[in-house]
Parts: C-alpha cells; structure tokens; sequence
C-alpha cells in the first residue's frame, strides 16, 4: 500500500506496463542516437569543440588592438576576429563580415563569466559561454548580408543588459 | 511516553507529538520563505514582462537573486525536511530517531537561511542563485549557503535513523510504504547534492576570501550543477511521491490497490541510476570539455534521466484509470472525463502532471548537444523549469498540504472551494507563463537580464504582453494558497471529527474487486504526448538548426 505497509506490493507488471517501459527506453534511445550520428550527418552545424588557453588581460589586449585596425572596416578572409566581452561592453562594439566567407570568431573574458548570444534578424539564435582564461573559437559562415545583435546573457553584474554589440554582414 | 502519542481519526496512525511539532516548524518556515520568494516574483514577474516594472537594473538583479534562493532552495527544502520527518514518522507509526538533533537541523538551516536574506536584501551578494565566480558577493553569503546545507544534511540523516530505529523496534511491517521509499529516494540523491554543493561553496568561498588566487572555473560549473540540477532531482522524486499521495489521500484509499508498486519502486529507483551521470547538460556550450564527454553526459545520460519521470506517469494516470474502471467507468476514456476534476487533490495530480510534462518535453531539445545553441540561456530554459519545478513541484506540495496540514493541526481546512480554484488559478498562469517563455527563449531573448524599453526587440512584445496575464494569475494563486494556510493554521476549526476535517478533500470512489484491471487509456495519452509530440518538438529544432548560417 502507499500509505500503509503491506506485504503483497509484489505485483508483476501487466502488458501496457512492459510495453510503456520498452518505449520509454526506446525514446531515450532515439534521441541519443540522433544527437551523436548529427555530428557525422551535418558536420557543419555544430558546437565549436576548439579552445584554447589565454589571460584575461593579454585577451582584453588583443581585442583592443583587433578594434583599432578594423574599425569601420570589412575584416579581410582569413583573419581571426578577437571579441572580448568586459563589464559592461563588447569589445569590438560593431564587426563588419563578408558574407559567403567562412571566418574564425574567438571569444573569451576580460573578467568574469559572459554569455555570447548572436541574435540575427533572420531568426538566426547562437549561444555560447564566454569564460575568463579560456578562448572558445566557432567557425561560422553567414550565407546572406544582414544584422546580427550580439548580446551577454549569461548575468555578469549590474550593467549585464547594456553589453549589446554589433555583427554587420555585408555583400562579399 | 505513551502520553506523547495521538491517534490519527482519519487515518489511524500514530502520530507522535513532539515530533509532529518539528514538521510543523519546518513547514512554517517553508511558508515563509515562499511568502518571500513571492514578493520578489513580483517584481521579477512583472519587469520581465511587458509592464517592466522595475527600471533600476541593481534592484531587479537583487529581487531576482532572492526569488531564485527563496523558490529554489529554502521553500523547496523546509517543504522537503518536513516531508522527510512526516513519511519516516506518521506514516510508520514512530517518533523521529532524535527529535533533539531535529531542532539543531532547524537551528543551523534558519541561521543559515537568515544570514542569506540579510546580505541579499542588503544588496551585498546579487549574484544569483547560480553565485558563479569570479563574480564575488560578501563571504558571509557562502557560509550562509554552507550552513543552510549542513542542516539539511543533518535532517537526512535524523531522517535514515528514524527508519533504522522504527524498523529495528518493529513499528512497521514489511516493506517500507511507497511514500517513504520515495521520499528515501529523494533522500539519497539529497547527500550526493550537498557533496556537490559543499565542495562548490567552499572553494568559492576559499576564491573570495583570498586563499587560493585562482579559480578554476570548468571544475565549478560541473560541480555547481551536481548540486543545482541534482536537486532538482530531489524535487522531482519528491514531486513524484506527492503526486502517489495524492492520488490515494483524494480517493479516500481507493486507489491504493491499483497502483502497481512493483513498478513505481522500480521507476524510483532508476532516478538514483540517472542523476549523476546527466550533470553535463549544462556545460554544452561552455569551452574546454572534450566533445565525449557533453555528448555523453550532456545529452545521452540526460536523456536517459527523463526515464523514469516517463515511467511515473504511466503509474500514476494508470493508477486514476484502473481505480475508475473498477469503479464502473470501463470506457477508453471515459475514466478520465468522469475522474473527480473538482476534488482539489486529483486536480492538483492532473495539472502537476501536465505541467511538469510540458516541462520535461521541451527540457529535451535544450538539453541535446546540437539544438542547445539555439536554447542555451534563452528564456527558454526558465521556461523549463517553471513548468517543472513550479508547475510540477510547487503545485503538488501545494496541493498536498491541503490534506496533511488539517491531519496534522486538527483543523479544518478554510475552504476547500478556494483551494480548488487556487489550483486551477495556478495551472491557467503557468501554463501561459510556460508557453509565452518559451515563445520568447524561441526568439532568442535572454534570461537573467532586465531588458529596459530600448533593449527589447520588436519581436519580442507581444509574447511579453501575454505573459503579464500568466504572471499575474500565478502571483494570485500563490497569494491564495499562502492566505489560505495562514487562515488554516492560526484560525482553522479545531476539531476531531474524520469527516469534518477531510470535507471537500475526499472523493470516496467505490470501487469493485472484479474486472480486469487495465491501462491502456493512459497508455495512449502519454503515448501521444511523449512519443509523438516530445520527438516532433525534438526533430523541429534540428530541422531549424538547418536553416541558421553555418557554425562548427
């Protein structure tokens, strides 16, 4: 009994429980399955796996020197774009790309834990975790021109909200 | 000694006084806390819909701060410890192993708890619930967070030792009752949560108070989220327990014999199996884990976790089925139209469930390698756990106090009217509050961030609109439900008499021992539900995934 204690809870399962236990399995099953054959079926959307170690400061740096040299500018096929994310900004603000053109985008943290989140206004959702001491590179390619909000939501102090920044894909 | 035990008139256990005492302590302050989790959800609630009633950013991460630490940890857990003593207790006819270190647990949980509401409200520890470093909020907070755990802990084990001992002296025959299995099951995932939460805390709290320089931050997130996740587990197997309560307390015992235990222990037990082995969920988008290892954990074993909550549902739908079937209504569904929809408690059971199995439907896709970049800290993971720790969680302790607060206090319920109305109130708001979140995670808004007017996108208005209606009908609810315990324990009528004090809580369900007991009904409802619409949702997201520009 639920209640109370009784001896004869021993019941054997009856068929629409047998058959209910098989598919809760076999659900579980397919999804799991789903999710690693996609890595093979389209290798091309995709959590980015590579990372690699860096400061906090030498990052904030590197952001910074990326800023001054393409600022207002249309960064070239080939060249690593460097965002860091600071309390309460990004760094660059504002990134010009070319479309059809597969870039490198590296992102990490000049202080605490952010959040990258490309918002597109062609529906497009992109999440990643931007981490101090730890550079998370995703290759990305955007197909046509358009706007692409670039926003922290992963809470990082007072002024979380106001980190808005900017990837502007023009015609390549 | 024996002047310390009654008997229960409705249920004829034993209850034992001085213990019973300690639940109703313990339940007190997981009022309290939930009053206080309320009022932050205003404000919460409302500056994240369309109204955004706060516009000073440090004071909305404040409020929000304090409904996350309210909600999840201190209203959940009181509720828990008072549900743990309660099933060791009452319903194996004992007292409580030491009711002396039940009172210490009390003591340390309350310090901790207040030394936690001082620096929130202080401003001095807006870092959320999550608390990630190196964001830093006073020390005091993690001891707070320490001590409130080491209370917790303290109450499990009062909890395995009064089981011990009730079985030692033989107060109980036979196997343990389904409700205090599952509240052991909720018991043991509680220890390997606090492992978990104590090893986070005290290197954070090591972090800020300059012992060691740096942090290594991949070691906190996995281990935060053994404990923040894990205890949802708790809550969830807590939850489930509950729902089997429930379901028996509002058919006045007559669906005792129609749940198959054999089955339900089976699908508890898978729970201690899963829980562990799912943490990765939360750190598959986070840089340097290998791809295994979020492959695996994340999604594999996270799929493997929703099992046994499958499993449950059958259970229990199966359990309502086979009870209105011996009672007559033999058709496929007629058993579920003519279920008793305006009994609080089967309600409860019904809405709980629909709820918290929205919940777990959309928790797949986020929680699946590839589609969580499209959902990862979006709205649609509040979404998420709203529906399943608000709808499913909250709801059933809800409804379950209904019937254990009158049993316990010996005072009849206010009005059991409004506690049906505050079920439904409280199903229709978070049933909006779900679907207009998770329309708005859909659209990529973020969660845990105050968006100011200028800050909103076009898009995003409408869903927002909406959600100022689920908020403000779950705010009522839980204003209902708070008011109407309140009114219960200080001014409910004393009384002894069985009837008076279940009145309009018990649907008596006559049921007969002959007919074939089955559940093929149920069978087909989560069949739909969790078969068919839980994987098209599933397929959906990698089919849109498609269409975003290409990332690897």
């Amino acid at each position: 009994m639920v209640l109370r204690p009784r001896e004869d809870w021993f019941k054997p399962f009856i068929r629409e429980e047998r058959l209910w236990v098989a598919t809760a399995f076999v659900i579980a099953f397919i999804m799991g399955f789903t999710t690693v054959s996609w890595s093979f079926v389209d290798p091309r959307h995709q959590v980015p796996t590579e990372a690699y170690e860096v400061s906090p400061e030498e990052w904030v740096k590197r952001a910074q020197e990326f800023a001054e040299k393409y600022s207002g500018k249309v960064v070239p096929e080939g060249t690593e774009v460097v965002i860091a994310g600071v309390q309460f900004s990004w760094i660059p603000q504002e990134i010009k790309l070319k479309a059809g053109v597969e870039y490198r985008i590296a992102v990490s943290s000049g202080d605490v834990i952010h959040g990258f989140s490309l918002i597109g206004d062609d529906g497009t959702v992109y999440n990643l975790m931007v981490m101090p001491g730890m550079a998370y590179v995703m290759k990305i390619k955007f197909d046509k021109p358009g706007v692409y909000e670039i926003r922290c939501n992963e809470y990082c102090g007072v002024g979380h909200q106001f980190m808005v920044g900017r990837i502007v894909v023009v015609e390549g | 000694m024996a002047s310390e035990f009654r008997t229960c008139p409705v249920t004829g256990l034993l209850c034992h006084l001085p213990s019973q005492r300690v639940i109703i302590a313990n339940f007190a302050m997981a009022l309290i806390s939930l009053a206080i989790g309320g009022l932050a959800a205003v404000f919460v609630g409302l500056s994240r819909s369309s109204i955004i009633l706060l516009k000073d950013p440090a004071s909305y991460y404040m409020w929000l701060t304090a409904h996350g630490l309210n909600m999840l940890i201190f209203w959940i857990l009181w509720f828990e410890v008072a549900l743990l003593y309660f099933t060791a207790t009452v319903i194996l006819n004992a007292p409580l192993y030491s009711v002396r270190l039940a009172w210490l647990a009390f003591v340390v949980m309350l310090v901790g708890q207040a030394v936690i509401e001082v620096l929130v409200f202080t401003g001095k520890a807006s870092v959320l619930f999550t608390a990630y470093p190196p964001l830093k909020a006073h020390p005091l907070f993690y001891v707070g967070y320490l001590l409130f755990a080491a209370g917790v802990l303290v109450a499990v084990v009062v909890f395995f030792l009064t089981i011990y001992r009730a079985r030692r002296e033989g107060t109980f025959k036979g196997p343990l009752p389904l409700i205090t299995f599952g509240a052991a099951i909720a018991a043991i995932i509680a220890v390997t949560v606090i492992f978990h939460g104590a090893v986070t805390l005290a290197y954070i709290l090591a972090y800020v108070l300059g012992y060691v320089n740096t942090i290594n931050i991949m070691f906190i997130r996995w281990y935060f989220w053994g404990f923040g996740h894990g205890a949802q587990y708790v809550n969830a197997v807590a939850m489930v327990t509950v729902w089997y309560a429930l379901l028996v307390l509002a058919t006045g015992g007559a669906a005792e014999k129609f749940i198959n235990e054999k089955y339900a222990r089976f699908a508890f037990a898978l729970y201690t199996l899963f829980v562990i082995p799912a943490i990765g969920h939360h750190i598959l988008v986070d840089p340097g884990y290998s791809e295994a290892l979020k492959q695996a954990s994340g999604s594999v074993g996270s799929h493997f976790l929703s099992v046994p909550s499958m499993l449950h549902a059958l259970a229990l739908l199966g359990g309502l089925e086979a009870t209105m079937r011996a009672a007559g209504y033999r058709g496929l569904f007629t058993w579920l139209v003519k279920a008793p929809w305006r009994n609080p408690g089967i309600a409860a059971l019904l809405m709980s469930m629909i709820l918290f199995g929205l919940g777990g439907i959309v928790a797949q896709p986020q929680t699946t390698l590839q589609p969580n970049l499209m959902y990862h800290n979006t709205l649609w993971v509040p979404a998420h756990f709203h529906l399943t720790v608000a709808g499913g969680t909250t709801l059933a302790f809800m409804a379950v106090s209904y019937y254990l607060v009158p049993l316990l206090t010996l005072r009849k319920l206010v009005n059991y009217k409004l506690a049906l109305l505050q079920v439904y109130l409280g199903f229709a708001g978070l049933l909006i509050m779900g679907l207009t979140m998770l329309w708005l995670g859909y659209l990529g808004a973020p969660r845990r961030t105050l968006l100011l007017e200028n800050l909103v996108r076009p898009e995003w208005w409408t869903p927002m609109s909406i959600l100022t209606i689920g908020v403000l009908l779950w705010l009522a609810s839980g204003a209902l439900y708070l008011l109407i315990m309140a009114a219960t324990l200080v001014a409910g009528k004393r009384t002894s008499n069985p009837g008076e004090l279940v009145e309009g809580l018990v649907e008596e369900v006559k049921t007969s021992e002959t007919g074939e007991v089955s559940k093929r009904g149920s069978l087909i409802i989560v069949f739909i539900l969790l078969f068919v619409i839980m994987l098209s949702l599933y397929f959906h997201s990698f089919i849109r995934l498609e269409g975003m520009p290409e990332i690897w």
